[in-house]
């Protein structure tokens, strides 16, 4: 169809990866160049937020390890992994949507449900086989929703996942009224189970990446990428708007029920209120993780480092004696900090461009 | 905008023109909250004999002056552009330390009130400065400054859950001049100033015009920055007075007390016709809005419904009002 430029992981960041010509019939044959001239442009720098956010994750791994002897062994890191695999899994969908220059506030919603139900119909084999499809169908379906609000309404992001937001929170309380349930035993026990010495957290944040890294490369990654980059000249080159809108909430449904099958596995019950305190957290991560909020820009492999570093957060907090709320105040201050850091990146590298 | 409407059956003869076209478009949508509030009291009334009682009545407007007033914040954010998302945790934490503060001591509401007040101005500034000076967008920097207030308020509270409220909110909330309770007389205060404020003033003016478009309201000559600014201090403040009234009201503060207001806010606003985009819409039709989640509200227990209900009709609300005003919104783009 069109000639696909450099496919780099957004990490490396290291070549022009904005491509978004695929599918539908492309419009005038120079619109369409310049359309696709005008989206490599954004990508076209090195981006060293997604850098950063690693600096700063092991920045905090290390504060954390000269504090508590101890740290770096396998078990540890393993049950760092663990407590760091819902927060993971919501912003891999939190920052699809994000790239899209959208926002997802349902996932707090996504999220309450699927521990409601996981928590109370989980009970052998068969049925948490089963009722896990269910969750992460609802999650699609609820993206779905969202999507096609957003992509064919035209509505604002945060207003239609505001209100799913409310609408799933007030299913979650229907399904299980206050915290509670449980799960079995062997099932809870996974997340701290090991594979082959290494343990099944780390298993699992591993292999949410090679699905990233995978995904990054499909057509599907390069329409949310355009879009997000460039709406109007996403539009022009041929790629169809709500379809890929509709394509990356639905990501975002999905990955949050996912996260809220971790979440029952990390705390063996489930609870409707779940999911109010974490949208902060899964912006956040994403945010730190050096995904603009202006879309097109950035990827899972910062949003883990920002997840991994709001984890740690709370274990060197906790590692000084200091009071645990601390936890939420630093995630809101470390979401603003992210943003203005940010910005000024980006002006930064925009002065130096033009000099 | 469009650049050719599709071809249309004749045109009725007068047609009306564009902009009183738009006023009855709004004037409607402020009627369609009040039909609407009006439509629920009567069917609670047909289901459950008394619900129109004066006592009943009373409870309704009351509870509904709460979502309005923290509608009034989130409505002036929303018509320049924005949204509040940090206004359950100002409400929380202003019912909380006056709780704490007062210790019982009414008294000590004298000088605890205008602090808690002026801090929930300082949060708004900063919310506003970070929006209108830093340009960070609006939902990220209020959902950022929600978790700073709920960190702080948990900080120093030891993550203790409030106390009883000093006696005289408590008199404040619940006392009558004769029939009348003081807070609706507050309520109809409330709603006054905000209608003068937002029809009749120059800042007014100047909030419309940087909803509507902040580039041509900075060429204008209007301080987008300074505007900015003030709606979120005047939601901050809004949020805390109302913290205040709700501990006199219900005696007493607890952790979680403002979590149903921020969707109860949004819903309010987006019932009363406000374009969620900024520029359009008023007060008048926000508190149509909360008087009807009240109505609803009040509703719900006597048809059966869980409180859990209410989360879903505030969601279905929210996307109901939005859906309905982008298709008016669309039509009347197309046919003016």
């Amino acid at each position: 169809m069109t000639a696909r430029s450099g496919t780099s992981a957004p990490v490396a960041g290291s070549g022009g990866s904005g491509n978004g010509g695929n599918g539908g019939s492309s419009g005038s044959g120079q619109a369409g160049r310049q359309a696709l001239a005008r989206l490599r442009s954004y990508s076209a720098t090195a981006d060293i937020r997604p850098a950063a956010a690693w600096a700063l994750t092991l920045i905090f791994l290390f504060t954390y390890a000269i504090k508590q002897p101890g740290t770096l062994t396998g078990s540890s890191l393993g049950i760092l992994a663990a407590d760091t695999l819902t927060l993971a899994a919501l912003g891999l969908g939190q920052g699809v949507v994000i790239l899209t220059a959208g926002i997802d506030l349902s996932v707090g919603g996504v999220l309450a449900l699927g521990t409601t139900i996981a928590a109370t119909h989980f009970t052998n084999g068969l049925t948490i086989a089963l009722w896990t499809v269910v969750i992460l169908a609802i999650g699609v379906a609820a993206g779905l929703i969202n999507g096609l609000l957003v992509g064919r309404l035209g509505l604002q992001p945060f207003i239609v996942t505001l209100a799913t937001w409310s609408i799933f929170d007030g299913i979650a309380l229907y399904v299980l009224p206050v915290a509670g349930g449980q799960v079995p035993t062997g099932f809870a026990n996974w997340i701290n189970g090991a594979a082959a010495g290494i343990p099944n957290a780390i298993w699992a944040l591993a292999a949410m990446v090679v699905v990233w890294l995978w995904f990054r490369r499909t057509r599907t990654a390069k329409r949310i990428y355009a879009v997000g980059s460039d709406r109007e000249a996403a539009g022009i080159a041929g790629v169809r708007i709500a379809p890929t809108l509709m394509s990356a909430y639905a990501i975002s449904g999905f990955c949050a029920a996912g996260a809220s099958i971790f979440y029952v596995m990390l705390t063996a019950s489930g609870d409707p209120t779940s999911g109010d305190g974490l949208i902060l957290p899964s912006v956040a991560a994403v945010v730190i993780g050096g995904t603009s909020l202006r879309g097109g820009q950035g990827g899972f492999v910062g949003t883990v480092a920002g997840a991994l570093t709001l984890t740690l957060l709370t274990d060197v907090i906790f590692a000084f004696n200091l009071p645990s709320y601390w936890t939420v105040l630093a995630d809101g201050l470390l979401l603003v900090l992210a943003v203005l850091a940010g910005s000024g990146l980006q002006a930064l590298q925009a002065r130096r461009r033009q000099a | 905008m469009t650049t050719s409407p599709p071809a249309r059956p004749a045109l009725p003869a007068p047609a009306p023109t564009g902009a009183a076209r738009r006023t009855l478009a709004r004037n409607r949508s402020v009627l369609f909250g009040y039909l609407l509030v009006l439509v629920l009291a009567v069917a609670g009334e047909v289901v459950s004999r008394g619900f129109l009682g004066i006592n009943h009545i009373d409870e309704l407007v009351i509870s509904g002056g709460f979502i309005a007033l923290v509608g009034l914040g989130q409505t002036f954010v929303i018509l320049t552009g924005g949204v509040d998302l940090s206004i359950p945790w100002v409400l929380n934490a202003a019912a909380i330390y006056l709780t704490l503060w007062a210790n019982g001591d009414s008294a000590k509401m004298a000088w605890i009130v205008p602090v808690l007040l002026a801090g929930a101005a300082l949060v708004g500034a900063v919310n506003g400065i970070g929006i209108a000076f830093l340009r960070v967008p609006p939902i990220i920097m209020t959902l950022g400054m929600s978790g700073v207030v709920e960190g702080a308020l948990l900080l120093s509270t030891n993550g203790g859950s409030g106390q009883n409220a000093p006696n005289a909110a408590v008199y404040l909330a619940t006392h009558r001049w004769g029939p009348v309770p003081v807070l609706a007389v507050l309520w109809l205060a409330v709603l006054m100033i905000a209608t003068v404020v937002l029809g009749a003033t120059p800042f007014g003016r100047r909030l419309y015009a940087t909803g509507l478009n902040q580039r041509v309201a900075t060429f204008a000559g209007v301080n987008v920055r300074f505007v900015t600014v003030a709606v979120y201090m005047i939601s901050g403040v809004a949020a805390a007075l109302a913290g205040i009234a709700l501990a006199g009201y219900v005696g007493q503060s607890y952790l979680g007390m403002g979590d149903p207001y921020l969707f109860a806010s949004v819903a309010a606003v987006a019932i009363g016709g406000t374009s969620i985009l900024g520029g359009s819409g008023n007060f008048v039709g926000t508190t149509a809005g909360a008087l009807a989640l009240a109505v609803l509200a009040g509703l719900l227990p006597i048809l059966g419904l869980q409180p859990a209900a209410l989360e879903i009709v505030y969601g279905c609300v929210i996307l109901g009002a939005v859906m309905l005003s982008s298709v008016r919104s669309g039509r009347d783009r197309s046919a003016g």
